[in-house]
């Protein structure tokens, strides 16, 4: 195993070492942003929320890709922790500028008005910058969906958008540019990672392999397991909750696989939904519906599938799709690797049937045998980045005299698990597929569910938004010659 | 795109901090470099809403390494008071709580994470008193802060009897969060003497400086609070700044470090005061051809534990309960309940919003029984020009461009042939409906406490000829710097380039009122106008003497140009002299190049007892059209379009006009639509996080935005004839509310039915099921 405890990026242009043997050094733990604020060089960078929702901490992190092309992901640095940093090259606000020159998306914000108050604009520009970086052209609606983790209180956000329309579509030239290729080699032929970092009282643990990480959590029970960390990070950043051990899956090779044949896509648990959503090129039946609408750019450039199935919470949104896909979760423990069907893995409120010394190794959605209609629908207060009031995720079969068969009726945020409206689904199985038919399943939710009430909706607004949700993801498939009316 | 700017080049067209904003170089209290040893503050704020603090144990917390200091009440070292207007506000709990959030012990400590931990250790017992939370129960309980308030005009109640139709109504407007991106923040820096410097994020430095003076119990002049900027404030840093600055000035006496307090959002969102809810019920009487005879409103908002700035908030409501209508025959009253909820203060509109709405309510409801459209019912009620022109306080409404922007804006929007095409939509779609919505808005200028009214500034020219500014507003965002930049530059004939201003500072501009009120430009700019008027003046007896000598001729300053860095002779443009060289010339004769600068509002007064008076030096117009998209299903709102025309006199800067109008759209978005405050029933808020409070976000911008600036020509008696910006623009977002409430109503067009604000998913989903049934 290795014994390093140093890990290795750049800055911007400068490269650093952090060896976390020195006393100095801060605890492994300590996100990025905090780190960085407490640098001398590094205060561009805000806290706005300490908890990923407003995005004014957005730093970028570039690193080569499987074609040795540096790609650039915009991150919340206040829910990554340091050890992330290894083997990547982290750019700041601060480091835009050429030589006392605005860099092209710094110089559109400021021709285009994009600032008032200025403590949420570092955010704004970093994401801008990735946009740009990544060089695709991008039309407002992308624009939206890139940019809708950073909150903006002043500007109302129209100049901004109009400064990221006129940096989308260039060829992503600037004086980053002329180092890229040095730094994606120099990237490459960094040492290994440390494995092991003790100090300031914490063990932290990042595992090189499979096997490694299952004997790390044998070995510390106690350890909080993460993959992404855009969950355990806010814990301690908003609880001040000090952790003693954690064994970090995120980027571990063997979970980061997708693959896809004539059975279906085996997706890595530690592949985070960007890269998934890059990979997947819109085959995946409701995936593009759902990251679309699934926190933002930010937090899906490091959450992962394992991570949302981990953290089991009722309204994770990625809990409902999976259950129509009827999603099987593959899990590796000292006894070997066993498959669980995802309905059997919820057992309670944040309680799965993942034994404690196993760990998420991958996902699998089946292609399905027979044609399927499958809808997604997130209901929440605000569309982008927001949790879901209610969502709901339908797959069901018609034959050919107009017959359902098989339906899958998955909801979040209806009981204190993802759950599937069985009830409902009997009422549709077996019957004709007509708007009688519908209604009477939008109704029996109500038997299916006592939904409660809390900081984001009523019982009985719950009650209406999942009846509602239902109706409208069924009405999607009902005489698409007459979408319109339906609509 | 232009060419890169480069850092030290600032363009006179951009925020004058645009540059550094862009790099992250501007500077927050969080990124100030710490002196050595500085210490942070926190505070352990009350858990209970109303009760009496048994007994407490602040040893284990002590015993944490690396806290330094944890007080109660006894260490403060004077008065225990921060309420700004009325002395009701302990700055630290004395044996009561009367709300969740209030402070109870302050800790400093070696960092942050330290200090929070010694907070989660800390015992105390409350005997818990049954708390009030809402309106309802305040009115039922009569828990009020604070006299009736009355204004009225004609009679009411006589005019009901001889009006066609008489209808009754309610309105629940709901509270906002500030939502500021910077979380209130302070550094405390104790000096020599009992000196306390404090660098705080307030639009009040001097009440900041008032309130630590009273707390540390020293003198005004032993306390200097300065501002470099903030990261946002809306009116949320107008009172409740000063609050985190009193706190850390306390630690700072008594551990003799400095410290720095900052809120986390947690924090911020809990124990800080938001936007008034209001509950009214309103009586109206109209014609049938749809004019406004008579209107009496009943105005409860809900103060909170403390009187803040409840009473000109109210006082603001009701001004503004006639919106952009003459109302002949108008009474309302106000009252400010007494709550156990943090106290409600400031934010962007200051009880205009809640007054507004209910107007606006009125006139749907009015269009809704005459069948009139809801804009032509509008435009009837509209102030006159000549004659119906006089609000219910009695104040002139002067200028009033209404009627023509309602017939530009028609045009500009397409408002007849589009309407058609929503209720075409209405009537095809099942589950999807448009709405489209007009309204004015008439918004009053100046601060409704008439002494406040006045500003400060001090210019002064070094040898080199550039400029320095000190004034006494405060720059948050608005732009206010840069349009003060502006107004110097144009007194002095210079460039941009060669001013700066400096942070507000309470030693070198005294006595200054808040940046609040939408004034800042106002009331700073007249004062900068002042000074450098002087400073001119002085100057111009010295570039008489050189241009005469030169042209061999007299001179007097009436003669003078200045202009473009230079000071030319009008009639012989050939004869001139560098500002610099001007500049050198007057220190060499022994002229003063330092000047200070005053102005207060000329002419305006409010008689509260009669509810008469002049209280605004005049009114700023808008106009906003919008359509909006409604998802009955789901409660999904978007807004397709929106156009606005506003009233800004004579712009000052029109890119900093433009972004205030954008960005308090969109936030009046938000508070129509999606932030909803959420409060157990023992009223404790739910959603004290951007996790489930939810303002927009460039999603939830109109997809099509156009704004224009309306020209109606200088504004008499103010900064080269500008209007304020700050605030009228937010109320133009009622104009989405009103459109939603279109797109609902088409479910059952006949049917009147109570909307409230916000709209949010759940309300509208909520509202199309009651809308449905029979």
């Amino acid at each position: 195993m290795n014994q390093s405890q140093t890990i290795f990026f750049y800055w911007n242009q400068q490269h650093v070492e952090l060896d976390f043997s020195r006393p100095e050094a801060p605890r492994p733990s300590t996100t990025v942003l905090n780190w960085l604020r407490s640098q001398h060089q590094g205060k561009g960078t805000k806290e706005g929320c300490a908890e990923g929702d407003c995005g004014a901490c957005t730093v970028v992190a570039a690193w080569p890709d499987e074609n040795s092309v540096m790609r650039y992901h915009a991150v919340n640095s206040c829910l990554i922790f340091l050890p992330w940093l290894h083997g990547k090259q982290l750019i700041t606000v601060e480091g835009l500028a050429d030589n006392g020159h605005l860099h092209p998306v710094q110089q559109a914000v400021v021709d285009f008005n994009g600032t008032q108050c200025g403590f949420c604009t570092p955010g704004i520009v970093m994401s801008l910058f990735a946009i740009y970086k990544n060089g695709a052209s991008a039309g407002r609606e992308d624009v939206v969906l890139a940019m809708s983790g950073n909150l903006c209180r002043c500007t109302g956000y129209e100049p901004i958008l109009e400064a990221a329309m006129s940096i989308t579509g260039l060829p992503g030239h600037d004086h980053l540019s002329d180092t890229e290729a040095e730094i994606a080699a120099k990237l490459k032929e960094m040492p290994e990672a440390p494995v092991r970092i003790n100090h300031q009282e914490q063990l932290y643990m990042k595992p090189a392999s499979l096997s490694e990480a299952i004997s790390l959590r044998q070995a510390h029970p106690q350890a909080v397991v993460f993959c992404g960390g855009t969950d355990v990070a806010l814990a301690q950043t908003k609880k001040f909750i000090e952790y003693h051990e954690l064994i970090d899956l995120t980027g571990l090779k063997e979970l980061t696989s997708f693959t896809e044949d004539e059975s279906g896509w085996t997706i890595g648990a530690a592949l985070p939904l960007e890269a998934i959503h890059r990979r997947h090129d819109g085959r995946i039946p409701m995936f593009d519906a759902l990251f679309r609408v699934f926190a933002s750019k930010q937090i899906r450039e490091t959450a992962t599938l394992g991570g949302n199935l981990g953290t089991a919470s009722p309204i994770g949104d990625t809990w409902p799709v999976l259950m129509a896909l009827e999603a099987m979760v593959v899990v590796s423990g000292p006894g070997g690797q066993r498959t669980i069907d995802i309905g059997n893995i919820i057992t309670g409120y944040r309680r799965t049937a993942i034994l404690p010394d196993e760990i998420i190794l991958e996902i699998k959605i089946p292609k399905p045998k027979t044609e399927r209609n499958f809808k997604f629908l997130k209901l929440s207060k605000r569309r982008q980045m927001d949790i879901a009031t209610v969502s709901v995720a339908v797959s069901f079969t018609i034959d050919s005299k107009g017959i359902v068969h098989d339906p899958i009726l998955a909801f979040g945020g209806m009981s204190d698990r993802p759950e599937r409206a069985t009830l409902a689904e009997q009422v549709l199985h077996g019957h004709l597929f007509d708007e009688e038919r519908i209604d009477k399943a939008c109704r029996t939710l109500n038997d299916n569910f006592r939904p409660i009430s809390d900081a984001r909706s009523s019982a009985e607004g719950r009650t209406i938004l999942a009846e509602n949700g239902l109706k409208k993801c069924l009405n999607h498939f009902i005489n698409p010659q007459n979408k319109q009316t339906n609509e | 795109m232009n060419k890169a700017s480069s850092l030290q080049e600032p363009s006179p067209t951009h925020h004058d901090s645009a540059l550094r904003h862009v790099t992250g170089q501007s500077q927050f209290i969080d990124d100030m470099a710490e002196p050595a040893g500085t210490l942070h503050g926190a505070v352990y704020f009350s858990k209970w809403a109303s009760g009496r603090i048994v007994s407490y144990d602040l040893e284990k917390a002590a015993k944490l390494p690396g806290v330094a200091a944890i007080i109660d009440f006894t260490a403060i070292g004077g008065d225990n008071q921060m309420g700004p207007v009325v002395h009701d506000e302990p700055c630290l709990a004395d044996g009561n709580v009367t709300f969740r959030g209030q402070a109870i012990f302050l800790v400093a400590a070696r960092s942050r994470e330290i200090s929070r931990r010694a907070l989660a250790s800390i015992q105390v017992k409350v005997e818990e008193r049954p708390g009030i939370f809402t309106i309802d129960k305040a009115i039922e309980e009569n828990s009020f802060l604070g006299p009736a308030r009355k204004i009225c005009t004609g009679n009411p109640d006589e005019a009901f009897d001889k009006c066609d139709h008489v209808i009754y109504g309610e309105l629940f407007t709901a509270g906002q969060e500030h939502w500021y991106l910077e979380t209130q923040s302070a550094l405390c820096i104790p000096g020599e003497e009992g000196r306390m410097t404090v660098y705080a994020s307030t639009q009040n430095p001097t009440e900041t400086q008032a309130i630590v003076s009273e707390v540390l119990g020293v003198s005004r002049h032993s306390v200097t609070v300065v501002v470099k900027r903030m990261g946002g404030a809306f009116g949320g840093k107008e009172t409740q700044g000063n609050h985190v600055a009193a706190w850390a000035a306390i630690l700072a006496q008594h551990t003799g470090k400095p410290i720095k307090m900052r809120l986390t959002r947690d924090e911020d969102q809990k124990v800080t005061g938001k936007r008034h809810p209001f509950r009214s019920n309103w009586q109206a009487g109209f014609t049938s051809d749809g004019m406004l005879i008579a209107l009496k409103a009943n105005l409860f908002s809900d103060g909170g534990a403390a009187t803040d700035l409840s009473w000109a908030i109210m006082e603001r409501a009701m001004f503004h309960v006639d919106n952009a209508y003459y109302i002949p025959n108008l009474e309302v009253n106000g009252r400010v309940c007494f709550t156990n909820l943090p106290s409600n203060t400031a934010f962007r509109g200051f009880g205009g919003p809640q007054g507004m709405a209910i107007t606006e309510q009125v006139m749907n409801r009015i269009a809704l029984l005459t069948g009139l459209d809801p804009v032509e019912v509008r435009r009837r009620n509209l102030y006159g020009t000549t004659e119906r022109n006089i609000t219910h306080y009695g104040q002139r409404v002067d200028r009033n461009p209404m009627e023509e922007m309602a017939v530009r804006l028609m045009d500009k929007g397409d408002y007849i042939s589009r309407m058609e095409g929503v209720d075409a939509f209405n009537k095809s779609h099942r589950h999807i409906r448009r709405g489209l919505a007009m309204m004015p808005v008439k918004f009053g200028i100046s601060f409704t406490t008439t002494f406040l009214n006045q500003a400060g500034a001090l210019v002064n020219i070094y040898q080199d000829g550039s400029v320095v500014i000190h004034h006494g507003g405060t720059e948050m965002g608005q732009g206010l710097n840069t349009k003060i930049i502006a107004v110097a530059a144009t007194e002095l004939g210079i460039s941009a380039k060669r001013i700066v201003v400096e942070p507000t500072n309470t030693m070198v501009v005294p006595n200054t009122s808040a940046t609040a009120a939408s004034s800042g430009s106002d009331l700073n700019g007249m004062a900068v106008r002042d000074a450098a008027a002087k400073l001119r003046n002085r100057l111009s007896t010295v570039a008489c003497r050189i241009l005469g000598e030169q042209a061999r001729m007299i001179v007097s300053p009436a003669d003078l140009m200045f202009d473009d860095d230079y000071i030319r002779l009008e009639q012989r443009p050939e004869m001139q002299l560098a500002f610099t060289d001007l500049v050198k010339q007057a220190y060499l004769n022994q002229v003063s190049l330092s000047a200070t600068g005053y102005y207060r509002t000329p002419g305006i007064w409010y008689d509260k007892e009669q509810g008469r008076g002049k209280p605004f030096h005049y009114f700023a117009f808008g106009m906003a059209l919008a359509e909006v998209e409604v998802d009955l299903l789901t409660g999904d709102v978007r807004t397709l379009r929106a156009d606005i025309l506003h009233d800004v006199g004579n712009s000052l800067h029109r890119t900093i006009d433009l972004g205030q109008i954008q960005g308090a759209f969109v936030q009046g978005i938000g508070w129509c639509t999606t932030e909803e405050l959420r409060y157990s029933k023992d009223g404790e808020l739910l959603n004290f996080s951007p996790d489930t409070y939810k303002i927009p976000t460039i999603d939830d911008i109109p997809v099509e935005f156009n704004i224009d600036l309306f020209p109606t020509g200088a504004n008499p008696g103010t900064i080269h004839g500008s209007k304020a910006v700050g605030e009228p623009p937010f109320m133009l977002a009622l104009s989405v509310w009103l459109a939603i409430q279109y797109a609902l109503q088409s479910v059952a067009p006949e049917k009147v039915f109570s909307y409230s604000l916000p709209a949010t998913n759940e309300k509208i989903v909520k509202w199309v099921e009651e809308l449905r049934a029979d």
